[in-house]
């Protein structure tokens, strides 16, 4: 199997394998679920590794390696979402969905596509803020303590923004709901 | 404080907000951590430094520099839509001094602006790089400006991107055959351009749009058979079941859609059911 840790004349470092082991099915699902984007989650991420093998003398000594990926993605997307290639997409009034399970009969799969969908409509109406918390709470289901260390937010900061998250993504779910009767 | 109830737990919330959470969170990524893996490790190994570059970045750049090779070039090849005329004798010279001053003083042309489009020279930028056409009668020809200076590279760069540029305007437009054409011509010009990807991308959109279904079975068939653009193969596969549709070929349809579900992308069931229902009920008759 190819190591990705480095050769033993350099320091300490971080086996860059080992941390996409851990990290790496996190990492696509925060960043399809906060970017919207299916299909730029894996380029997302192969970055955010790539950027972590470069830095492996430094990160191994990081106290939040995964707070560190986590920020590293979403400034890969903040990178992107600034560029072009979002006018390059196909043209069709038809929005992404995730696969949910492909052993299920095509039906089912649509409608848990569809719920799945509906979803993250609603998250992509929240401000990034807002978005990143909902997502790690709610999705991630991680404690408030983890998300306010990640995210290097006081914790009443981490609540304060997902009882706003919580309150636009009701109200988006209501109107999604009104909308599809 | 105590973490709070979360929403998919909360009885108090509407049962298909709960079930959807749930569903959210139990969807599976579509992508082989696997194969993701063994490519990082190559990148690796191949000493490929991160680049933040995207395809967005990439044709930001591509603009940057075209534009530098625009505003080189602009003296002498004068690539501003506008109908002059050639003639010979020295009238009233509108061109810039600078690029006046450039001029053989024995014979310098001139180019004078007409009022009228009678009689021109369509100097306004063919992207697809064509010959002039000249609609005028025999007329002595000008003395060429000497060669341009600017590098060839950022020539064909600007060449590239004002083809490129042109086709995207006629999508954007609404003109979806003439788009198609100048993407068409954009591939067989520069086969390895830089816009190559961006390209195909853009004919199939426009053969989309321009409602040529055969045309972009075709093209989806070629891009997927190519493994070209893996990233975008979810939504090539959607465009091919929408045409299908067209075509009336309403399995082959389906089984589009499903693979573009299977790569984790981009339909909305409600108008694909209804789009495979309209397709079978049309078969049946």
């Amino acid at each position: 199997m190819l190591s990705m840790r480095a050769e033993s004349d350099a320091p300490p470092d971080i086996d860059v394998g080992q941390l996409f082991d851990q990290h790496a099915e996190f990492l696509l699902r925060m960043v399809r679920r906060v970017s919207g984007s299916q299909d730029r989650a894996e380029d997302v991420v192969q970055k955010v590794f790539l950027i972590a093998h470069r830095k492996r003398d430094t990160l191994a000594e990081h106290p939040q390696i995964r707070g560190w990926l986590y920020q590293v993605a979403m400034n890969v997307i903040r990178h992107e979402r600034r560029s072009l290639s979002r006018r390059l997409r196909l043209a069709g009034a038809l929005k992404k969905e995730p696969k949910t399970d492909s052993t299920a009969p095509t039906e089912a799969r649509f409608e848990a596509a569809e719920q799945s969908a509906r979803v993250r409509a609603c998250i992509a109406k929240l401000p990034m803020e807002q978005r990143e918390v909902f997502v790690l709470y709610e999705l991630e289901e991680l404690r408030g303590g983890e998300i306010a260390t990640m995210l290097e937010l006081s914790e009443n900061t981490v609540w304060s923004r997902l009882r706003l998250a919580r309150t636009r993504f009701k109200r988006a779910w209501q109107q999604a709901e009104s909308g599809a009767k | 404080m105590h973490d709070p109830i979360r929403l998919r737990d909360d009885p108090a919330q509407p049962v298909a907000l709960r079930a959807a959470l749930k569903a959210e969170i139990a969807s599976p990524i579509p992508i082989d951590l696997a194969a993701m893996k063994a490519g990082l490790g190559q990148q690796i190994s191949a000493g490929a430094a991160p680049s933040a570059l995207g395809l967005g970045s990439k044709v930001l750049i591509l603009l940057g520099l075209s534009a530098i090779a625009v505003l080189w070039l602009r003296p002498t090849t004068n690539l501003a839509p506008q109908n002059v005329q050639i003639v010979a004798a020295p009238v009233v010279a509108v061109a810039p001094p600078a690029a006046l001053a450039e001029l053989p003083p024995s014979k310098p042309a001139t180019l004078r602006a007409l009022p009228e489009p009678a009689a021109t020279v369509e100097t306004s930028n063919p992207p697809d790089v064509e010959p002039r056409r000249q609609t005028t009668k025999a007329r002595p020809k000008a003395p060429t400006r000497p060669a341009a200076t600017a590098p060839n590279k950022l020539s064909g760069l600007a060449a590239q991107m004002a083809q490129y540029q042109s086709a995207q305007s006629a999508l954007s437009e609404g003109r979806y055959v003439p788009a198609a054409t100048h993407f068409a011509t954009y591939l067989q010009v520069y086969p390895h351009g830089t816009l190559v990807d961006e390209a195909t991308l853009g004919q199939l959109e426009a053969l989309h749009r321009a409602k040529q279904p055969a045309k972009v079975v075709a093209l989806a068939k070629t891009i997927l058979a190519a493994e070209r653009i893996p990233e975008r193969h979810a939504e090539v596969l959607r465009v091919l079941g929408e045409a299908e549709v067209m075509r009336g070929h309403c399995d082959a349809a389906r089984r589009a859609f499903e693979k573009a579900i299977t790569l984790g992308s981009t339909i909305r069931t409600s108008t694909l059911k209804s789009a495979l229902q309209a397709c079978e009920s049309r078969a049946m008759q």
